[in-house]
C-alpha cells in the first residue's frame, strides 16, 4: 500500500469490531440485508446479534463512506425475490478491510512476543 | 399476527427516521425484519419479544440520533466516535438534556433486555387488558345513542305499555313531544328466494318521525296507514334491502308476501340506522281503530317510546304520566294496579336500552383497574430493585458533579418511556383484542356496534399510562437517590438495616396482595353462582334433543284444520329419520324466555277478597313432547291423541300450579278457567320444568294439547335422538321440508345450547372475571416472589454473618419466612375488608350466593397466603442455605 490510496484507508482505521464484521460478511459474497445479519452472529459464534435498525444505520456509513456499495447482483430468481437489495464490499472497502486485518495481525503478533517473554520468565 | 400486519407495524415504528433516511432505507428494512420475523418465529415467543423489543428501541434510538444528532460525517465518525457526539448540539439546553435522557434510558433498556421485556409486556398486559374493557364500556355505556338528541328519548311503562287504549291516551300528555309503540315481529317471507322468517317490528306511524330519522329511499309511513285494512305497507332495513333485493332502487313501490299479507314497499331506511332493537329487517303498522280500541290486556308486548319537549325536565314528564296512568286505573282498577301506575315513570330510553349490563361491565372495568394496579407494584417494585443496584452508578454520576435532580430526572424518563413503550404495546394488542372479546361476548350485551377504538378509548389509554407510570416511577425515582449517595460508593449495597430500610416494598407487597384477595374474591363469587347456576335442574333432559321452529305461512294456512294436517304430518314424516327417538312440539321453547302469563280461576275456590289474582303460564304442546323432554309424570295421565278437536280441553298443571291451587288436595277432575274463556278440566301433574330459565323461580303452569286449541300458528319442535342431534339436522329439515317447501325453518338448535345460552352472560363473567383475578394472582405472586428475593438477598451479608457465629440454618429461615410473611397477612387483611366492602356491587349478579360466602372469604386468603407463603420460602430457603464463606465474600 502506498501512492495515493493510503491517506484515505488509515483514516478509517481502527475498525469498530462490529464494523469489521459486516465487512468481513460481504467479503465473500454479495448479500442481503438479513443474510449480513445472518452471516455476522454466525462468525462471531451467536456473540454479536445485529438488529435491522443497528445494521442499516452501519450500511448508511459504510455506504456514505464509499466502503460498500448496492450492487444489482441477482442470485438464480427460483430463490430470491426481486425486491431484495444486495450489498457488496467496493475497492476501498476491501483495502480498509485488509489494513485493519493487518493491524490487528500487528497487535496479535505483539501480543504474543509479550506473552512469550511472561512466559520465559 | 400476520407477517404483513407486522411489517406494517415495523413500518410504522420507521416513521422516528427522518424523512430522506426512509425514503432510502425503509423498503429494504421492512424486507430485513420480514425475514428476522421469520427466524424468530421458529425460535419461539421470547425470540420474538425480544426482537419487538429492539425494534422499538432501535426505531426511538437511531431514529433520534438521525434526526438531532450530527451530520453523519465521513471519517470522523468511526476513528473517534465520542467526539462526534461531544459535538452534538440540537436545540437548547432543556431539550438537549432531555434528548440525553431518552438516549441513555434506551441505551439502558438495551443493556437490560431481561428486566425491559418483563417490565413493558407487565404493562402491556394491564393497559391492553384496560383499553379493551374500556372500549367496551365506552361503546355500550358511555356514547350517546345515535339518534337526533338521544337524551330526550323515553321509554313508558319500562317498555311495556299492556293495551292499545294506553298508547293512544298517553299522546294527551303535552310534556311529550311524540309517542310511539312498537313490538316485536317475526314473519315469514315467501317467494323470490328461499322462505326465510325475519325478524322486524310493528310501529306507529309515527315512529320514525319521533326518532327523527329521514327515510333512505321512499317515505315512512303515513298516519292513514296506522288504520285496519291500509296497513298493507312495509319499510325495509337497508341491510335486508341490499341482501334481499340487491340494492335495486325500484322495489319501492312494489310488492312482497310478508306473513299473511301482501305488502307494499315503501321505503328503505338509511345504512346507519341502528333501531331500537338489534336486528329488526323491516317495520309494518300498528293498526288502531279508531272507533275501538279497547283494552286487550295479557298481551303485553307492546312497548311504548317518547320524546321529551325540549323543554321539559324527566321529573315533570314523570308526574304527568302518572296523573295521566291513574286516570286509566280508575276506569278500569282491576286491569290497572298500582303498581302498573307505579311502573308507568318515564326512564331515558339508553337506561332501557343498556340495562343490567352497564353494572357488570364497570365491574370488569374496575377489576382490570385492579389488575393494572397490581402491574404498577410490580413494575414500580422492578424499578426499585434496578434503582439500587445502581446506586453506585448514581453515586459516580453525582460524585463527577451531576446535580441528584438530574439524576432523578434521567430516573424518571426511564420509567416515562417505559411507560410510553408498554403503553403502546398495550394499546395495540388491546385494540386488536377488542374485537375478539366483543365476539365472546354473550349476545345480550347490546349496543355492539357501537363498540370500536376512536379518541376517546386513545385517550383514555394515554391517561392510564401516564397515571400508571407516575405511579409505578416517581417512588423508586425519588427512592433511589435518596439518602447519602457517597455511601453506596463505600459500601457495595450490603445492607444490615433489616426491614427498615425495605418499608416501602413491604408495602407494595401488603399492596399487591390486598388487591389481589378483592379481584380473587369477587371473581370467586361470580364463579360459585355460576356453579350453582349450572347445578339447577332444568326439569327436562336437554340431551340429545333437537329442536326448531317451523312456521306455516298465514297466507297459505289459513284454517286451523290445515295447520293440524300440516303438523301431524311432519311428526308422522320427522318419525321415520332413521336415529329419531320421539317427537314433539311446543308453542314456547323452555330456557328461551318466553311464556304468556295468564289469570286462572279455579271452580268453587275463590279466592280470599284482597288477595292478589293468580297468574298461570300457558303451554301449548304436542303429546310427544313429554317423553322427548323427559319431563316426570307426578300424577294423572298426560295428553295423548285422543284429545283432539272436538273432545272434552283438558290440561296438566305443574307441580308448582298444584301446589298454589290445591295444596295437598288432588287437582285431578278440576275444572280451572283462564284467558277468562277457556274452561279445562285437569286430567294429570307434572314435575316442575323451568320455562323462564334457571335463574327464574318456576311459575304455575298448565299444558294444553295443541292440537285441540287455537294457538299462534308456529311451533317449535324438540325431536329426541338416539345419537348426537347435529348428525342429523339436515335429514331432519329435508323430511320438514318435504312436506311443505314454502314453510321457514328458523332457531335450528340443540337443546343443550339453549340451555346453556340462558347461563351465558354469568359464565362470561364468571370466565372474565376469574381469568383477571388469575392474573391478579399470578401478577402477586411474581411480586411477592421478586421483592422477597431482593430483600433477602440483601440480607445475605447478615445471614452469612449469623451462620457464620453459629446460627441455624432453620432459624434464619423461619426468620426470612416470617418478617416475609407480615406485609402478605396485612395485605390479605385489607383485602379481606375491601372485598366485603366491594363484592356488595355484584348482589344482583350473583345467583344464590351471598356477597359475603363464607367459603369463598375462607378459602380466597388461605390460597393466596398459601402461595404468597411459597413465593417467600423460596428466596428464604435460598438465603438460609448458603455458604457463610461465600456469603462473606460476596462483595
Amino acid at each position: 500500500m502506498s501512492g495515493p490510496g493510503r491517506v484515505p484507508v488509515d483514516e478509517h482505521l481502527p475498525l469498530k469490531p462490529l464494523i469489521f464484521h459486516i465487512l468481513l460478511a460481504l467479503a465473500e459474497e454479495e448479500r442481503h440485508g438479513y443474510a449480513i445479519m445472518r452471516e455476522v452472529r454466525e462468525r462471531s459464534g451467536g456473540h454479536i446479534r445485529l438488529e435491522t435498525g443497528p445494521l442499516y444505520r452501519h450500511l448508511k456509513r459504510l455506504l456514505d463512506d464509499g466502503l460498500v456499495e448496492e450492487s444489482d447482483y441477482r442470485p438464480a430468481p427460483d430463490r430470491d425475490d426481486q425486491r431484495r437489495r444486495y450489498y457488496r464490499l467496493t475497492t476501498m472497502g476491501r483495502a480498509v478491510m485488509a489494513a485493519e486485518a493487518e493491524r490487528m495481525a500487528e497487535l496479535v503478533k505483539q501480543i504474543r512476543q509479550l506473552g512469550d517473554v511472561q512466559a520465559g520468565v | 399476527m400476520s407477517i404483513t400486519a407486522s411489517i406494517r407495524i415495523y413500518r410504522a415504528l420507521l416513521l422516528a427516521y427522518p424523512r430522506p433516511y426512509r425514503a432510502r432505507f425503509a423498503a429494504a428494512m421492512c424486507e430485513t425484519f420480514g425475514d428476522a420475523l421469520d427466524a424468530a418465529r421458529t425460535e419461539g415467543s421470547l425470540a420474538l419479544s425480544r426482537l419487538w423489543l429492539f425494534a422499538v428501541l432501535d426505531s426511538l434510538r437511531i431514529g433520534a440520533a438521525e434526526r438531532f444528532g450530527p451530520p453523519a460525517g465521513r471519517r470522523h465518525r468511526q476513528a473517534v466516535p465520542q467526539q462526534g457526539r461531544s459535538r452534538w448540539r440540537a436545540g437548547d439546553g432543556i431539550v438537549r438534556t432531555a434528548l440525553q435522557d431518552v438516549r441513555y434510558a434506551l441505551r439502558g433498556f438495551r443493556r437490560a433486555p431481561g428486566f425491559t421485556i418483563v417490565a413493558t409486556l407487565t404493562l402491556a398486559l394491564g393497559v391492553g387488558a384496560n383499553t379493551a374493557i374500556f372500549s367496551v364500556v365506552n361503546g355500550v355505556v358511555l356514547r350517546p345513542l345515535p339518534y337526533n338528541q338521544p337524551s330526550q328519548l323515553v321509554t313508558l311503562w319500562g317498555g311495556s305499555s299492556r293495551s292499545k287504549d294506553v298508547m293512544v291516551t298517553i299522546r294527551e300528555a303535552t310534556s311529550l313531544a311524540g309517542v310511539t309503540g312498537y313490538s316485536h315481529v317475526r314473519l315469514g317471507l315467501i317467494g323470490s328466494g328461499d322462505a326465510e322468517e325475519i325478524a322486524g317490528a310493528r310501529i306507529t306511524p309515527n315512529h320514525f318521525s319521533v326518532l327523527r330519522v329521514p327515510p333512505f329511499l321512499g317515505r315512512t309511513f303515513t298516519e292513514d296507514e296506522g288504520v285496519p285494512d291500509q296497513d298493507d305497507v312495509v319499510i325495509l332495513s337497508h341491510g335486508f334491502w341490499q341482501r334481499r333485493f340487491g340494492s335495486d332502487s325500484s322495489v319501492v313501490g312494489t310488492r312482497i308476501q310478508l306473513g299473511a299479507r301482501a305488502r307494499t314497499i315503501v321505503g328503505v331506511m338509511p345504512p346507519r340506522y341502528r333501531p331500537i332493537a338489534r336486528g329488526w329487517q323491516f317495520w309494518i303498522p300498528i293498526t288502531i281503530d279508531p272507533s275501538d280500541f279497547s283494552d286487550y290486556a295479557g298481551t303485553a308486548g307492546t312497548m311504548l317510546l317518547a320524546r321529551l319537549q325540549p323543554s321539559v325536565t324527566l321529573e315533570a314528564a314523570r308526574a304527568e304520566v302518572r296523573t295521566i296512568a291513574a286516570r286509566l286505573a280508575e276506569k278500569a282498577p282491576e286491569v290497572y294496579t298500582e303498581e302498573w301506575i307505579n311502573s308507568s315513570a318515564p326512564v331515558p330510553l339508553r337506561d332501557t336500552m343498556v340495562g343490567e349490563v352497564e353494572q357488570a361491565l364497570w365491574i370488569l372495568l374496575g377489576a382490570v383497574g385492579f389488575v393494572l394496579l397490581i402491574a404498577c407494584a410490580n413494575i414500580a417494585n422492578l424499578l426499585l430493585v434496578r434503582g439500587r443496584a445502581r446506586r453506585k452508578e448514581f453515586a459516580i454520576r453525582t460524585a463527577l458533579g451531576a446535580a441528584r435532580t438530574r439524576v432523578t430526572r434521567q430516573l424518571f424518563t426511564e420509567s416515562a418511556l417505559l411507560g410510553l413503550i408498554g403503553g403502546s404495546v398495550g394499546l395495540g394488542a388491546g385494540a386488536l383484542s377488542v374485537q375478539v372479546l366483543v365476539g365472546a361476548f354473550p349476545s345480550s350485551l347490546p349496543r355492539t356496534d357501537a363498540i370500536a377504538v376512536d379518541g376517546f378509548v386513545f385517550a383514555f389509554a394515554l391517561a392510564v399510562t401516564v397515571v400508571a407510570s407516575v405511579v409505578f416511577g416517581l417512588v423508586p425515582a425519588l427512592r433511589s437517590t435518596q439518602g447519602d449517595l457517597q455511601d453506596s460508593l463505600k459500601d457495595a449495597g450490603r445492607s444490615v438495616l433489616g426491614t427498615r430500610r425495605h418499608r416501602f416494598q413491604h408495602a407494595l407487597v401488603a399492596a399487591e396482595v390486598g388487591l389481589s384477595v378483592v379481584l380473587v374474591v369477587g371473581a370467586g363469587l361470580m364463579v360459585k353462582s355460576f356453579w350453582r347456576l349450572q347445578q339447577v335442574d332444568p326439569g327436562f333432559n336437554p340431551a340429545n334433543v333437537l329442536t326448531m321452529r317451523l312456521s306455516p305461512p298465514p297466507s297459505r294456512y289459513t284454517g286451523e284444520a290445515q295447520l293440524r294436517a300440516y303438523f301431524r304430518q311432519v311428526h308422522q314424516d320427522l318419525m321415520a329419520v332413521p336415529g329419531v327417538e320421539s317427537v314433539g312440539a311446543a308453542a314456547f321453547l323452555p330456557m328461551a324466555g318466553s311464556s304468556t302469563a295468564t289469570v286462572y280461576t279455579v271452580e268453587n275456590r275463590p279466592l280470599p277478597e284482597g288477595t292478589p289474582r293468580r297468574y298461570a303460564n300457558a303451554q301449548f304442546v304436542t303429546p310427544g313432547y313429554l317423553r322427548t323432554m323427559a319431563i316426570p309424570l307426578l300424577s294423572g295421565r298426560w295428553l295423548d291423541d285422543t284429545d283432539r278437536e272436538g273432545s272434552p280441553i283438558v290440561g296438566v298443571v305443574n307441580e308448582t300450579m298444584a301446589r298454589e291451587a290445591w295444596g295437598d288436595e288432588d287437582p285431578i277432575g278440576a275444572k280451572v278457567q283462564m284467558f277468562g274463556h277457556l274452561d279445562f278440566t285437569v286430567i294429570g301433574v307434572v314435575g316442575n320444568l323451568h320455562q323462564l330459565g334457571p335463574d327464574v323461580d318456576v311459575r304455575p303452569e298448565a299444558y294444553f294439547a295443541a292440537m285441540q286449541l287455537t294457538w299462534a300458528p308456529n311451533l317449535y319442535l324438540t325431536i329426541r335422538t338416539t345419537e348426537d342431534p347435529t348428525n342429523s339436522i339436515a335429514a331432519l329439515k329435508d323430511a320438514a321440508w318435504n312436506v311443505d317447501r314454502d314453510v321457514p325453518i328458523s332457531r335450528v338448535r340443540t337443546m343443550e345450547d339453549v340451555v346453556s345460552r340462558t347461563v351465558a352472560d354469568s359464565r362470561f363473567l364468571a370466565l372474565l372475571l376469574g381469568a383477571f383475578g388469575l392474573l391478579a394472582l399470578v401478577l402477586g405472586t411474581v411480586g411477592v416472589y421478586g421483592v422477597m428475593s431482593y430483600v433477602v438477598g440483601q440480607r445475605t451479608h447478615e445471614i452469612g454473618i449469623r451462620l457464620a457465629l453459629g446460627g441455624k440454618a432453620g432459624q434464619m429461615l423461619r426468620a426470612s419466612m416470617v418478617r416475609g410473611m407480615i406485609p402478605v397477612t396485612a395485605g390479605v387483611v385489607l383485602g379481606l375488608l375491601g372485598a366485603i366492602a366491594s363484592t356488595r356491587l355484584l348482589s344482583n349478579l350473583l345467583f344464590e350466593v351471598t356477597t359475603t360466602d363464607l367459603t369463598t372469604f375462607a378459602l380466597v386468603p388461605l390460597i393466596l397466603a398459601l402461595v404468597a407463603a411459597a413465593a417467600t420460602y423460596v428466596p428464604a430457603r435460598r438465603a438460609a442455605n448458603v455458604d457463610p464463606m461465600i456469603s462473606l465474600n460476596a462483595e
